[in-house]
């Protein structure tokens, strides 16, 4: 089952395209068997066209399974996905060429130059920017005549980046790609990214473990957990919904919070709520601060709550 | 506006300074939890306000700062909506945002009411450290004197 947390229509003043336009990816009631273990247990998901969508989720709860169900590469064993209005196992050919994959290891072929592998991958798609690909490589420092097995972690997430970029894909599906990067090289590939995007309509998914980078990237976020959808929502809106309260009364009334987190301060209690986020408008006097949290924080938060109720 | 005198603006604005991302030196706090856009609103609004922006500077452009500080571009969209909500800076549309001159009071009555309300901070703050109006208003006026002979000396 589904929480689905989208925000009111009040507060939808600025109202984005990304709510007009149909979704880039929308799957409903997805369940994936392998043998006996259900690694998707009914997974929705909607992935707003133009938005920078971030899939967060413990090891294990079925992110990967969801990428790979998204990109064809799987088949569901119930339930439906749609991909920029195609179906990902059925139209898979015609999919492909509108979208671009950048997994954590890109297999490649060792051997060859940066240069051969750009030709090779180029010659698979109908329609390639060599405009691109070249203007990459160059703001990318990517040495075109080094061979593959000699290139940097980071210099392969770039040329990975490149490849999926070139052929002007719609939609970009980013799996764990900066994992094991060191910062620099996460924060080179993370703005290239962002330049790569700007104004261009594109939709973005990205999964990954490293969520301050999301929480500077994304505007929305899905949190998956045990092959289900716990929320999905407009990272702002979340961040309006849970706080943390530091409270001085444990009999505190909190009137449509619900409580997630309880951690000690000295004599107050610290409390991780959820709620609508007008219920912060109005606290009682025992709440003394009302504290502003990261994403991390926050997917810590319910995540560990969920897995305290079950 | 007269059209002579929409003319000459846009003159002033292209004599001003364009900043870069790096004049600004924003630095992002990733750990406190306080929103990413409201963190670029205060640390430009306080330049604005201490004169490190002038009036008429142009801020970076939406897509230099989003590369820069590796920020999703709508968080800075946002931050430049909200500090044009605030008046601190005005989008000139084809032409960037820019700096707005931080507004001071322009009557007496203002100036009067501007005073007043950081006096009674004062007063304020004082009462909850326990020291009378009285001793506060001694106070006061040995500052003045001292501003006073430091004039007289300079």
């Amino acid at each position: 089952m589904t929480k689905e947390l989208l925000p009111n229509s009040a507060e939808c003043e600025d109202s984005k395209a990304e709510l007009v336009l149909p979704p880039a990816i929308k799957v409903d009631g997805l369940t994936k068997q392998f043998g006996r273990t259900r690694a998707l247990n009914g997974v929705d998901l909607l992935v707003p066209t133009g938005s920078i969508y971030a899939l967060l989720g413990r090891n294990a709860a079925g992110k990967s399974t969801l990428m790979q169900s998204v990109l064809g590469l799987l088949e569901p064993t119930s339930g439906s996905i749609s991909v920029l209005g195609l179906n990902p196992m059925r139209d898979g050919l015609a999919l492909r060429r509108r979208l671009g994959y950048i997994p954590e290891h890109m297999p490649m072929y060792e051997w060859m130059t940066i240069a051969e592998t750009l030709r090779f991958v180029a010659a698979q798609y109908p329609v390639w920017s060599k405009a691109i690909q070249d203007d990459l490589v160059q703001r990318l420092r990517l040495p075109l005549s080094q061979k593959i097995r000699t290139l940097s972690r980071g210099q392969r997430a770039l040329l990975t980046l490149v490849l999926a970029m070139a052929h002007e894909p719609e939609l970009v599906l980013l799996d764990e790609c900066t994992s094991g990067m060191d910062a620099l090289a996460r924060e080179d590939f993370d703005r290239s990214v962002i330049q790569l995007l700007q104004n261009s309509g594109r939709t973005v998914l990205f999964a990954s473990h490293q969520i301050h980078e999301l929480d500077r990237l994304c505007d929305w976020v899905g949190i998956i957990h045990q092959g289900r959808t716990l929320l999905q929502a407009r990272v702002d809106d979340l961040k309006s919904q849970v706080k943390t309260l530091q409270v001085n009364d444990e009999q505190a009334e909190l009137p449509g919070l619900t409580v997630l987190k309880r951690q000690t301060l000295g004599r107050d209690l610290l409390l991780t709520v959820r709620g609508d986020s007008s219920r912060y408008d109005w606290l009682p006097q025992s709440v003394v601060d009302v504290i502003d949290l990261r994403l991390e924080q926050i997917f810590v938060a319910i995540v560990g709550h969920e897995e305290e109720r079950s | 506006m007269h059209p002579a005198l929409d003319n000459l603006s846009v003159l002033v604005y292209y004599i001003t300074n364009t900043l870069d991302t790096g004049d600004l030196l924003l630095r992002l706090d990733e750990e406190s939890g306080v929103p990413f856009y409201l963190q670029v609103v205060k640390q430009v609004q306080r330049m604005i306000a201490s004169g490190a922006i002038a009036p008429g500077d142009q801020l970076p452009t939406v897509r230099d700062m989003a590369s820069d500080l590796v920020l999703n571009p709508n968080t800075i969209a946002k931050a430049y909506q909200e500090l044009e909500h605030r008046g601190v800076v005005e989008t000139r549309r084809g032409l960037g945002t820019f700096a707005r001159a931080p507004k001071t009071p322009v009557n007496d009555a203002d100036r009067k009411a501007a005073i007043s309300k950081l006096l009674n901070e004062v007063l304020l703050q004082a009462q909850e450290m326990g020291i009378e109006p009285d001793d506060v208003n001694a106070l006061l006026k040995e500052l003045i004197e001292e501003r006073n002979d430091q004039r007289i000396v300079a």
